[in-house]
């Protein structure tokens, strides 16, 4: 303890002999790196610059569209005033105006298909989508446009979403809008039929069932068009899948039409096993059993199930 | 939080400091003197003790402040990411997607910008974007070496943010067998995590072997819906479905040391594995859509969107050390995958043909192998100077799949040379310099898509990157400067040096959507390396308990590359604008300022950090730049010596406050951030039982379950919210058998 004692005082006489050296010293090193920082901080006003910039992004507005927005359901979720319902073969006629504080640069309509609800749980439907991608360039500040996009005859029908984008000159990029198309075929109109001849579903009535059974689904799929043509992509098929009672949805299986050379007029028979996975709880669930026909046209049938042990 | 509340809390935690400053003045207060040390060479070493570790003993730390965090600071502070326990630290920042991806940023650099070294081998696959983190498991990390600032001269180009080095081998243990097994569980993600090592030192060998693995659920955010572009999207359970992931690793290492009369020599040889599977969150794929988020299967699966990362090693460090020479080798090979895998249509790759027989799911799937070496010759001379000269060699071989295109084939070897002079001058002065010169040779292959035209059916070809040739030469340098005043406590350092960058393919011949940010981003060939000019000071005192340090810097760099919007659209489905990689100067500059205040139980400290920069040819600021911030943290360990609970030795309590001011100076298309304050109390406990000292650790954090973005997260455009309050459980048993033979090493 006295040695540190000692030390402590040789300590405090050195800083009286030397204090204001040291102070000095300290003060000068401080003011070093205050300058640094100002030198090259503050040496530039970045408020004086930005303000010169174009920071504000164009803005887009949809006036009208024919066929007219509707409102409706859309992979379960309720959508308001953003569907247009549209034939194959018809033109959709979109009234959009563009706007800029300096000056627009392009637009972008962009059309692809919702089949699967971009769940990522399901494959996309086969068949060939309907696809468009239109870049157009814009100036001026105010742009009002009325783009006619013709829907092809012969594509898959079902929901697509249409994307709007823009930009002006300095690369600001406007809030994209998003409408929905439903898209349906203009010579076929009529869904399939589907006839479930495995489980029998009593009128609604809900069906006990043992999770160490296998749920057998089988069935027929009708149609006024035939489900499969020789060289056509596009095909009838199953969508299986269940909902427990907060509405979670679990894929079951995806069966295609097909295989004939040409089922014209063919009833599609289906069958389906699966095995409810053990960590799902007992209790209600509901099945749905969707059978869609070549143009994507679909009916739904639903069974409740009581899964136990 | 209310915008008032904010600066009182700050204000009470300091309040909290002055009323326990006298509190531990009546206690016998000491520096531990171990910890903060000045080396003869200048360079100021914030120091845990008893860390030296043989193999990892560098000749020279040529005037660059090195902050070295040690395994048991590691452990204090760690969090899923090996980031999260290093961005307490000034200057660190995380770049982060969701939870459990996260990148270190340096002084607001980051990716190819900052180097990222284990066991002597630099870490690649950071080219790959932001979207995923650092090949490393925070469980067998038991060394970390910060550089901030530019590393370039001795570790290369990249290094112009600065350098994280990391450390897989184990302090120096005592010869015997030491294990360790430690579990974990985190609330907010229901994470669970198991590692266990076995360590065996002998006479002059000694073997290290290590495996562990953390599995996360979907990760729980305070808030029921998030707003996107208008939309109001629903969180549903207040998850974020798909954000699930497992996390694996292992490695063995063999260490021979021998010392004889003034010369040591030692050999590593190790091997290290990882693998991560981990969901991206469904939303974070293109626009968000309320049908996108429903519920799935369960909240551990990992469903597509995923990705897939895995990193394989070997590397040798070699060295030989006498009281003339210390020579030092580090080679190695590593081979890292990225796998990215979605659905076709989503990425506006709908009609785009996918390679042959591969897994029509596999967006992108990224290959690289490295094989690179580093070796270092010093002569010391009378331990007043010492010369160095050094060389490192790289070369890789890059391969793609998939059905999306973001990088081509290609081929890169680089080289360079340095010459580093150190000199300890009188009166605690010491001066340094160098010289490096670098190669650096890259081959990319010609790249095109195969598209199907949806209307008519025919074959479309699409090219998206020409083949290129080139060659970047770059000369550096760097000069520093170093005094003491040790009656004083002061130290000061002043460093200058240049460092440069060639371009990455990823910047000169990428063309498509990025996976994640859903960008059009395209590469440019005439791009040229980029220059920095790069000054750094550092001023520190320490008076009796306290330390304070400033650390201001300010860096030019002339032709810095970086994304731009073009003003144009891509011509891909479902892409918007075009990013184009583009070169203008740009300035960064800032400061940490740093005081600790250490008693004999308690710690203080308080960490500013303060970054500016700016694009000069847009004058704006620079994307992903972290606003300013401090952090207050004040910790305490007292230990227990209860007669009749013998087996309770140690307690120990936390809490830290970290402050983030608002992002306002923000890029063209960037959303401001809002600042906030997030709180986290944390408690720890070590026992004794039988020669086993398991210790606990409990953490609350968001103990004030502040809603709040980080302006730093790759899910911050899409308006979620970072995680609310939680809870995480720790415990570590290491246990050991001591050799009966005395030590020899």
């Amino acid at each position: 303890m006295p040695l540190v004692a000692t030390k402590a005082r040789t300590t405090d006489m050195l800083w009286n002999r030397t204090a204001v050296r040291r102070a000095c010293q300290a003060q000068a090193l401080f003011k070093l790196a205050a300058l640094t920082t100002m030198l090259f901080g503050c040496g530039l006003d970045p408020t004086q610059n930005a303000a010169e910039q174009d920071l504000s992004p164009p803005a887009i507005e949809v006036m009208r569209t024919f066929p007219v927005l509707s409102s409706g359901e859309i992979c379960g979720e309720p959508v308001g005033l953003r569907i247009v319902e549209i034939m194959t073969g018809d033109t959709l006629a979109i009234d959009m105006d563009f706007h800029d504080d300096v000056a627009l640069a392009q637009y972008k309509i962009d059309i692809h298909h919702n089949f699967d609800c971009h769940s990522h749980a399901k494959r996309a439907a086969e068949g060939l989508p309907w696809q468009l991608v239109a870049i157009r360039d814009i100036d001026d500040k105010r742009r009002s446009v009325t783009e006619k996009l013709a829907v092809p005859p012969q594509v898959k029908t079902g929901f697509y979403h249409l994307m709007i984008r823009c930009l002006d000159a300095a690369g600001n990029e406007a809030p994209y809008v998003e409408l929905n198309l439903r898209l349906r075929n203009a010579t076929d109109t009529l869904p399939p039929t589907l006839v479930l001849e495995s489980p029998f579903d009593a009128a609604g009535d809900t069906l006990d069932f043992s999770r160490k059974d296998s749920l057998i689904v089988v069935g027929q799929l009708l149609d006024n068009q035939p489900l499969h043509r020789m060289g056509s992509a596009s095909k009838g098929r199953i969508e299986l899948s269940y909902r427990d009672t907060s509405g979670t949805q679990y894929s079951i299986s995806q069966v295609s039409a097909g295989g004939g050379d040409d089922s014209t007029g063919m009833p599609f028979d289906f069958r389906v096993t699966y095995r409810f996975p053990s960590f799902l709880p007992t209790g209600a669930y509901t099945v749905l059993i969707e059978g869609f026909d070549a143009v994507n046209n679909a009916t739904r049938l639903l069974l409740h199930l009581n899964l136990t042990e | 939080m209310n915008a008032s509340i904010k600066p009182l809390l700050i204000a009470l935690l300091t309040a909290l400091f002055i009323v326990a400053n006298p509190w531990a003045e009546a206690k016998e207060s000491s520096v531990d003197e171990a910890k903060v040390e000045a080396e003869v060479d200048g360079a100021v070493e914030v120091e845990m003790p008893a860390l030296q570790v043989k193999a990892q003993r560098k000749p020279g730390t040529g005037i660059r402040q090195e902050i070295r965090l040690d395994q048991a600071h590691l452990e204090r502070n760690r969090g899923v990411t090996i980031t999260d326990a290093l961005d307490r630290q000034a200057g660190v920042a995380t770049l982060s997607t969701g939870v459990g991806i996260g990148k270190p940023i340096l002084r607001g650099l980051t990716n190819q910008r900052i180097v990222t070294r284990v066991d002597g081998i630099k870490q690649e696959g950071q080219q790959w974007g932001s979207d995923h983190g650092l090949e490393l498991a925070p469980f067998m990390i038991r060394e970390v070496t910060l550089i901030k600032g530019p590393g370039a001269l001795r570790y290369g180009s990249d290094a112009l943010g600065g350098v994280l080095a990391f450390s897989t081998q184990p302090r120096s243990p005592p010869p015997g067998l030491h294990l360790t097994a430690e579990s974990g569980y985190q609330g907010q993600n229901d994470l669970f995590s198991g590692a266990g090592s076995i360590d065996w030192q002998g006479m002059s060998h000694g073997v290290t072997a290590y495996a562990g693995m953390q599995d996360y659920a979907d990760y729980a955010v305070p808030a029921d819906s998030f707003t996107y572009n208008g939309y109001r999207l629903p969180l549903l359970q207040r998850q974020l479905k798909n954000t699930a992931g497992v996390e694996q690793q292992a490695g063995l290492a063999w260490t021979s040391t021998r010392s004889e009369s003034h010369v040591e020599t030692w050999l590593r040889v190790a091997s290290r594995l990882y693998h991560l599977d981990a969901g991206l969150f469904s939303g974070a794929i293109g626009a968000p859509r309320a049908y996108m988020l429903q519920e799935d299967a369960s909240r551990r699966n990992i469903a597509i969107p995923r990705q897939e990362v895995v990193h394989m090693n070997v590397t040798i460090n070699a060295g030989r050390e006498s009281d003339d020479w210390s020579l030092s080798l580090d080679a190695g090979h590593q081979w890292n995958r990225r796998g990215e895998y979605s659905r076709p249509h989503l990425h506006g790759a709908a009609g785009t043909s996918t390679t042959q027989g591969s897994d029509p799911e596999l967006a992108n799937d990224l290959r690289l192998h490295t094989l690179s070496f580093k070796g270092e010759a010093a002569h010391k001379s009378q331990g007043r100077s010492r010369a160095t000269f050094g060389l490192n060699g790289q070369w890789q071989i890059h391969e793609r799949a998939g059905f999306e295109y973001l990088l081509p084939d290609y081929q890169r070897s680089e080289g360079g040379a340095f010459l580093l002079w150190e000199q300890s001058l009188a009166a605690h002065a010491d001066w340094s310099a160098g010289l490096r010169y670098d190669l650096a040779a890259t081959e990319t292959k010609a790249h095109a898509v195969h598209k199907v035209d949806a209307q008519s059916g025919e074959s479309i070809e699409d090219a998206r990157a020409p083949a290129t040739s080139r060659i970047d030469a770059n000369p550096s340098f760097a000069l520093g400067a170093s005094k003491r005043w040790p009656s004083l406590g002061i130290g000061s350092g002043a460093h200058f040096g240049t460092s440069f960058r060639p371009p990455h393919p990823s910047e000169t011949v990428s063309n498509g959507v990025h996976h994640g940010n859903f960008r059009h981003e395209m590469g440019d060939t005439a791009l040229r390396s980029e220059y920095g000019y790069q000054w750094d000071l550092l001023l520190s005192q320490k008076l009796a308990n306290l330390e304070i340090k400033i650390e201001p810097f300010a860096w030019l760099f002339k032709d810095f590359i970086y994304l731009a919007p073009s003003g144009r659209f891509s011509a891909l489905p479902d892409a918007g604008q075009i990013y184009q990689y583009r070169q203008h100067d740009a300035i960064f500059t800032g400061a940490e300022a740093s005081f600790a205040w250490e008693g004999r139980n308690l710690r203080f400290e308080q960490v500013w950090e303060y970054l500016w920069n700016l694009n000069l040819e847009t004058k704006l600021p620079l994307p992903f730049s972290p606003p300013w911030s401090v952090l207050t943290s004040c910790q305490g360990h007292w230990p227990l010596a209860f007669a009749r609970i013998p087996w309770a030795q140690k307690a120990g309590l936390r809490i830290n406050a970290h402050y983030t001011a608002t992002a306002d100076r923000v890029d063209r298309n960037e959303a401001t951030t809002p600042g906030y304050l997030e709180v986290d109390l944390g408690a720890d406990f070590m026992m004794k039982w039988g020669s086993a000292r398991p210790e606990w650790q409990f953490d609350l954090k968001n103990a004030l379950n502040a809603r709040h973005q980080n302006h730093l997260s790759r899910y911050r455009p899409l308006n979620l919210p970072e995680p609310g309050r939680y809870w995480a459980l720790r415990v570590m048993v290491p246990f050991s058998l001591p050799s009966a033979k005395p030590a020899h090493l």
